[in-house]
């Protein structure tokens, strides 16, 4: 409840003064592309879906109207919106084809990976650059090592120790 | 189950994901079956940079739509570099950097107030107070080499020859002008010569300290850090004030990295408020915000490093232009024509749809009269004999 409570005043910050929109979008960035990234095709277009999402609810944000369910779900829902917009665009579907995907029962994913990729963030320095390194910019071992003038059995096992600390850190929302 | 050790073991398996996202080993250790589950989420993890450029920009767009309703001046934004110089320094403005005069205010004999703009920028100008404060700028421009030239042949000094930035896509050198000013002269390499999100010119500013110096920026006038590169002893940050970028840098032993102290123009929503929010930030007052004669309300302040913020809010029409006095309609310049018949009046009206707004006697068979044609006004002397 003093979340709830909380969001609503953060909410209505934002709508007095635009400038606080800040603190909604930090807690929301990890969700929204969470949400989006599993349903576009590729990073590029995640990022893009993902900036007109935030966009728009800032142009919008007055319009928004509290009613007790959490933020993220008007975020999720002008997502879907930008989603089937594309499609339509580009005429691969004729009909809103994720509605469904605004279903609570989808939340629990969305949830588990956005806490992952707030994790990511805290992890520390070194292990933090090896994970973006290789999986954001998908470069091998080796050319990591390249990079950071390390062996590559030292990046292989700074990766070791950052999924490591990811597995135990994001408790059993992977199992 | 595998021999290999556990740390090959998951590189050998994180290939694969990355290759074909479906992909779950069945002989890895069990140990590192969870580990390959984050890894496959890991995937779609966003870029960090992603994150905070869209903050930034959201920030940029949330601020300017809560500034919408101040009508700065024309072409300029938040914050303009003051330089004092001077005469001769307006024609090293116009030659090396195609400065075009925007304004010239006199201030006294021998001083001016000017303002120029260069590319897409402004630059204030103070000259012939006999006050020196060389400052630092930093220019973006289409082809650095040929501008860099034209810098040294207009008796610049060179701090730094043209080269190959090695952390970003950008070709850049620095000199030392006539008056002092030290200007980083860049051309980013590729589409754009302007980095997205900066403009032509910036404000420098070189501090020992750089980072408290970002630190007093942000609580002093809400600045946001929007890039920051670090090394050993030393750090550049762009930093973001109102609609505008400002480069901040530690300062060096390097002669183009000395302190130097700026001054600055800047044009805010509520001056008061600002320069207010300044002095709790540690700042020292200069002057209390007060109406100027040219239609600005302003105070100053000096911070620790010796810099110098004007905070200013545009309140009227200033009272030196004299044109806001004038009568309706009227500009500065005026036609007076003085026809030899009274019929003229009746061509102005059917010719030009003039409409006449004043017509007095000024003796028998003559008379003034006033025409407005579309925005502009004509002047008539009718039955004069001064033609």
């Amino acid at each position: 409840m003093a979340r709830t409570d909380d969001e609503r005043q953060l909410i209505e910050a934002a709508q007095k003064d635009p400038r606080r929109f800040g603190e909604l979008y930090e807690r929301n960035f990890e969700r929204v592309y969470a949400f989006v990234v599993r349903r576009v095709r590729d990073r590029h277009e995640a990022e893009d879906v993902t900036a007109e999402v935030f966009q728009h609810a800032l142009a919008n944000l007055s319009k928004f109207e509290w009613r007790g369910v959490p933020f993220a779900v008007w975020l999720y829902r002008i997502a879907a919106n930008a989603i089937a917009d594309r499609w339509k665009k580009l005429s691969k579907q004729s009909a809103d084809p994720i509605c469904d995907d605004l279903d609570q029962s989808h939340r629990p994913d969305i949830e588990r990976r956005a806490i992952l990729f707030q994790l990511v963030d805290n992890l520390p320095d070194d292990q933090r650059s090896v994970v973006i390194k290789r999986f954001v910019e998908e470069k091998s071992v080796r050319e990591i090592a390249q990079e950071f003038a390390r062996s590559e059995g030292a990046i292989k096992q700074l990766q070791y120790r950052a999924l490591e600390t990811l597995r135990a850190l994001a408790g059993g929302s992977h199992e | 189950m595998s021999k290999e050790p556990l740390i090959d073991q998951l590189d050998q398996a994180i290939s694969e994901i990355l290759a074909d996202p479906e992909f779950m080993p069945a002989s890895v250790d069990p140990s590192l079956t969870e580990m390959l589950r984050v890894a496959r989420d890991l995937r779609d993890v966003p870029r960090s940079d992603f994150k905070a450029n869209l903050k930034a920009d959201l920030e940029r767009k949330a601020m300017m739509s809560t500034t919408a309703t101040v009508q700065f001046r024309e072409g300029f934004r938040t914050v303009t570099a003051y330089l004092l110089s001077e005469p001769l320094y307006v024609d090293f403005l116009k030659n090396v950097f195609g400065a075009i005069e925007t304004e010239r205010t006199e201030t006294g004999p021998g001083r001016f107030h000017a303002e120029y703009r260069i590319d897409d920028s402004m630059l204030m100008l103070g000259v012939g107070s006999g006050l020196n404060m060389p400052t630092s700028i930093e220019l973006y421009v289409p082809n650095v080499d040929e501008v860099f030239k034209r810098a040294l042949d207009a008796g610049c000094k060179e701090l730094m020859p043209v080269q190959d930035a090695h952390w970003e896509p950008v070709r850049f050198g620095c000199v030392e002008d006539p008056a002092g000013n030290t200007w980083s002269i860049a051309t980013q390499l590729g589409k754009n010569y302007i980095p997205e999100g900066r403009n032509a010119i910036s404000a420098g500013f070189v501090a020992k300290g750089a980072a408290q110096l970002i630190d007093f920026m942000k609580r002093a006038f809400n600045a946001q850090e929007i890039q920051k590169y670090e090394w050993p002893d030393g750090l550049y940050a762009s930093i973001r004030i109102g609609e505008s970028v400002v480069g901040v840098s530690e300062a060096s032993n390097h002669e183009w990295m000395r302190p130097t102290p700026s001054m600055i123009y800047m044009y805010v929503e509520d001056c008061d408020a600002l320069y207010a929010q300044a002095l709790r930030a540690g700042a020292k007052s200069i002057s209390e915000p007060k109406d100027q004669f040219y239609g600005d309300r302003h105070g100053a302040v000096k911070d620790e490093w010796g810099n110098q913020w004007y905070i200013a809010t545009p309140i009227k029409e200033p009272t030196t232009n004299k044109i806001a006095e004038f009568r309706p309609n009227f500009r500065t310049l005026t036609p007076y024509l003085l026809p030899s018949m009274p019929e003229y009046v009746d061509f102005l009206k059917n010719v030009f749809d003039a409409e006449q707004t004043f017509r007095g006697d000024t003796g028998p068979g003559s008379f003034h009269a006033e025409f407005k044609i579309g925005n502009s006004m004509v002047m008539v002397g009718v039955g004069s004999s001064d033609r």
